[in-house]
């Protein structure tokens, strides 16, 4: 038995050798992340080299969450708002060595077009090179956001010698870091490009770990093994609070949590019942008991921190006594006194669905249900996986439905707002409102699509957020807040809005 | 002993039927249209037109009655073809085929911690009874019962790995990733291994032929090396060998606290985002691991034990 102890506790120990001897080297940066790239071709799937800065785009998204000039330097349309003139950088060089010019791009987002699902609501007709540096994109009809769609990770530029390969293995783009290996549910590792055509990175080896377990990434900052561990859960950053190696990074990000009606039948069918609900749920409950007070409570679609946000628009304030003498003017009273509102013979009984895959939605699914109780509503919470959830809101199995909702997949309105709210999208499967129609608003948006003045739309937009809030098809009740850990090491991080970007090259280790 | 073997792979049989049913039925009953699946896939689109989803369904026996499907089904994964992951878009053989050895191995290096601690553990303690090591043992085996492998593994991750930085905390780099997941993985079994050892020890060196053996004047060493081992380790081996398949399913929480890509967590990670076709070769991996553990242990009890043989010759 000696003898087998002594061999296990060599063998442990040569482990850990091989371990200490296996680091140095240049400076690394090692990043703790939940998600995973799932595959190297950018144009399948391209939000982690874009994020780790191997890939870039014509557009790019700035820490505002607005547009700003990528690989592209400025950009125009045609009077007929059809024709997207893009004018390319001078002097940028793909990974490979060439050089990045208008033909590259036409071909590198032809096979984006056929491979992402990411443009399949854009209408491209045809996309020329003009010359070297003037890239043109033919639409079928008028499409404002169609910058907004060049921005997205999928457009990324990538060289000729890339595309070539069809599954691309190696995807040689523009970005401060070239890419090195990919390990799938393990790494993406990025190395730094000396020959950037902006900042040059400080660090030489960026690597981006796939941890789900928010639990572990902590541990692995703690450990040392990362500099970086994002998104972590309010209850673990807390006890980062009074530690002064770390720095917690806290930034409101564009996805919304929010309570959708079906507006075909049932008691939200009546706009005055929807605005009642506004009033009898506490939005500022649900982010102290669940989130332990990291989040925002929400007023309009957008967070008024975001330029498409409407900053106007006042927020519901909790008052239960209002909302019971909205619903009492609807026609829903406690006629026999059983504690439950009714009208016309029926009960306010309703069902709540929603799903745990976002932990803290089922929790605040049963909050709601407590305030809603005393006002006299009977709410059962429903809580299934997610497909299930779907597939129950997309028949219209459900009364509410409570979710969390990305604004800004395509950084520009146009996208959530035409997929949640026109008619066209509520009529369908969906996310937002089930079986809403405003005809107002539809012709808003539609009227949206033929300006390109961001102004101009956006004003329009701000009027689409009123009339949501006023008739209330939804109840956005908070905004998501995202928290980084970072090891006191790390100087020049920052966190998007939009989750778009890492800007590692502006990170440096100390 | 060929007969034997025989008889027992004939008799793995039905238990292949009954699986291949329950993995059939989960592409079945599972939420979302395999056709639409398999087409997000093919085609690399969330939302395939009607017509291609209307023809794949054809093409997939959809349309057929489930009788006809599974036979089609049984077809296709006889030629080793699982299918496709919806997230990846990897084959679904490949997907399991680069986490099975991974798993393998954290399974066999736990099975490994916990045999040299145990085994030993087992048989002093079994041969002091009522001693302070005994007492000792039994308690330690007691606490390990307890407390469950994800509590361990973080205890071990802040020790280990943040405070003293013996260890990388998680991920998987290298072997030396594994030591700290499966020490959390064998405790349990190290904590069982230990009390059975003991009782099978303990009864074995009551019976009478050890009581000659000591009458003969051998040491209790002898004794124990030549005559009671043989005989005490059989109900510890077949524990041991079925307690494998459970290291094997059981990884899917310690390898998703410590980020490594093996089985469990491919299983975990498919059945939240509903990678039906990756569940499928997990679970039909799952329940082969088992009936062919089965099968081994089996075979290794009829060699060890006369009374097995005897029984069956």
């Amino acid at each position: 038995m000696a003898k087998l102890l002594t061999f296990f506790c060599l063998v442990l120990l040569l482990f850990c050798n091989t371990m200490v001897l296996a680091e140095g080297g240049g400076k690394t940066l090692d990043i703790a992340a939940p998600w995973d790239a799932k595959t190297t071709d950018p144009h399948v799937n391209g939000a982690i080299a874009q994020r780790m800065g191997v890939t870039e785009t014509l557009v790019d998204i700035n820490d505002e969450a607005l547009i700003s000039p990528g690989l592209a330097t400025s950009w125009d349309v045609s009077g007929d708002q059809k024709t997207w003139t893009f004018h390319l950088r001078d002097g940028v060089k793909f990974h490979d060595g060439t050089p990045f010019t208008a033909q590259a791009m036409k071909k590198s987002l032809e096979d984006s077009l056929k491979k992402s699902q990411t443009f399949s609501s854009v209408p491209i007709q045809e996309i020329q090179a003009v010359d070297d540096k003037t890239l043109k994109i033919v639409l079928k009809s008028s499409f404002p956001s169609l910058p907004a769609y060049m921005a997205k990770g999928e457009s990324a530029a990538l060289s000729e010698a890339s595309i070539d390969q069809g599954d691309i293995s190696i995807p040689y783009s523009t970005g401060p870091f070239k890419f090195s290996s990919y390990t799938p549910k393990e790494k993406y590792v990025g190395v730094k490009n000396p020959d950037y055509w902006g900042k040059i990175p400080s660090v030489d080896e960026v690597v981006y770990h796939v941890v789900p377990e928010a639990e572990t990434r902590s541990m692995m900052l703690k450990g040392g093994d990362v500099q970086i561990a994002q998104i972590l859960s309010p209850d673990i950053t807390e006890g980062y609070k009074s530690s002064g190696s770390f720095t917690i990074n806290t930034e409101p990000i564009s996805r919304d949590r929010i309570l959708s009606y079906n507006c075909e039948s049932g008691p939200f069918a009546d706009t005055a019942v929807r605005k009642a609900m506004n009033y009898a749920i506490n939005r500022q409950d649900l982010i102290n008991y669940v989130l332990e007070g990291v989040g925002e409570s929400a007023t309009s679609l957008f967070p008024p921190t975001f330029y498409w946000g409407n900053k106007d628009i006042k927020a519901y304030p909790y008052d239960p006594e209002k909302a019971k003498s909205m619903l009492a003017e609807a026609g829903w009273k406690d006629s026999n006194n059983d504690g439950i509102l009714d009208k016309d013979g029926k009960k306010f009984s309703i069902t709540l669905v929603t799903y745990p895959e976002r932990a803290e939605l089922p929790q605040m699914a049963e909050i709601i249900q407590d305030e809603l109780k005393k006002i006299g509503i009977d709410v059962q919470v429903k809580s299934v996986d997610i497909d299930t959830s779907e597939t129950l809101k997309n028949s219209g199995d459900f009364d509410m439905y409570l979710g969390g909702r990305s604004l800004m997949n395509a950084p520009d309105p146009d996208w959530i707002l035409m997929a949640d709210y026109h008619s066209s999208g509520t009529f369908n499967n969906g996310y937002g409102p089930y079986h809403w129609k405003s005809e107002k608003l539809d012709s808003l948006l539609g009227e949206a699509r033929s300006l390109t003045d961001q102004a101009a739309r956006k004003k329009i937009y701000d009027q689409v957020q009123e009339i949501i809030n006023d008739e209330a098809p939804v109840s956005v009740l908070s905004y998501y807040v995202n928290q980084d850990v970072t090891s006191n090491s790390v100087k020049g991080y920052r966190m998007h809005p939009t989750e778009f970007a890492f800007h590692l090259e502006d990170v440096s280790l100390s | 002993m060929r007969t034997y073997i025989l008889f027992r792979v004939l008799q793995t049989i039905p238990v292949l039927i009954g699986i291949s049913f329950v993995v059939f039925a989960l592409l079945l009953y599972s939420p979302g249209d395999p056709a639409v699946i398999n087409l997000r896939a093919i085609m690399n689109t969330e939302h395939p037109p009607e017509e291609a989803v209307a023809a794949m369904r054809i093409e997939m026996n959809l349309d057929k009655p489930w009788y006809i499907q599974y036979w089609s089904w049984l077809a296709r994964v006889s030629t080793g073809d699982l299918g496709y992951s919806y997230q990846s878009r990897r084959s679904t053989v490949e997907e399991v085929g680069n986490a099975f050895p991974v798993t393998f191995l954290l399974s066999t290096l736990a099975m490994f911690f916990s045999c040299i601690v145990a085994i030993p553990l087992g048989i002093l303690s079994g041969m002091r009874q009522n001693s302070c090591i005994d007492h000792i043992t039994r308690a330690v085996s007691i606490i390990g019962l307890s407390i469950p492998d994800f509590f361990i593994g973080i205890i071990g991750i802040m020790v280990f790995a943040v405070y003293l930085n013996w260890v990388p905390v998680a991920g998987y780099e290298g072997f030396e990733y594994l030591i700290l997941p499966a020490i959390a993985l064998a405790v349990g079994m190290c904590a069982i291994t230990i009390r059975l050892m003991r009782t099978s020890m303990a009864e074995v060196l009551e019976e009478d032929y050890i009581r000659t053996a000591k009458s003969k004047g051998i040491s209790q060493r002898l004794v124990v090396q030549r005559h009671a081992l043989k005989n005490a380790i059989i109900p510890v081996i077949t524990y041991m060998g079925t307690q494998y398949g459970w290291l094997f399913g059981g990884s899917m929480i310690i390898e998703s606290l410590f980020a490594i890509p093996g089985l469990g967590r491919l299983f975990v990670e498919s059945a939240s985002t509903r990678d039906i076709m990756v569940l499928q070769g997990c679970v039909l991996v799952f329940a082969l691991v088992f009936v062919f553990l089965n099968l081994g242990v089996d075979i290794l009890q009829y060699i060890l034990d006369p009374r097995v043989r005897q029984e069956y010759e």
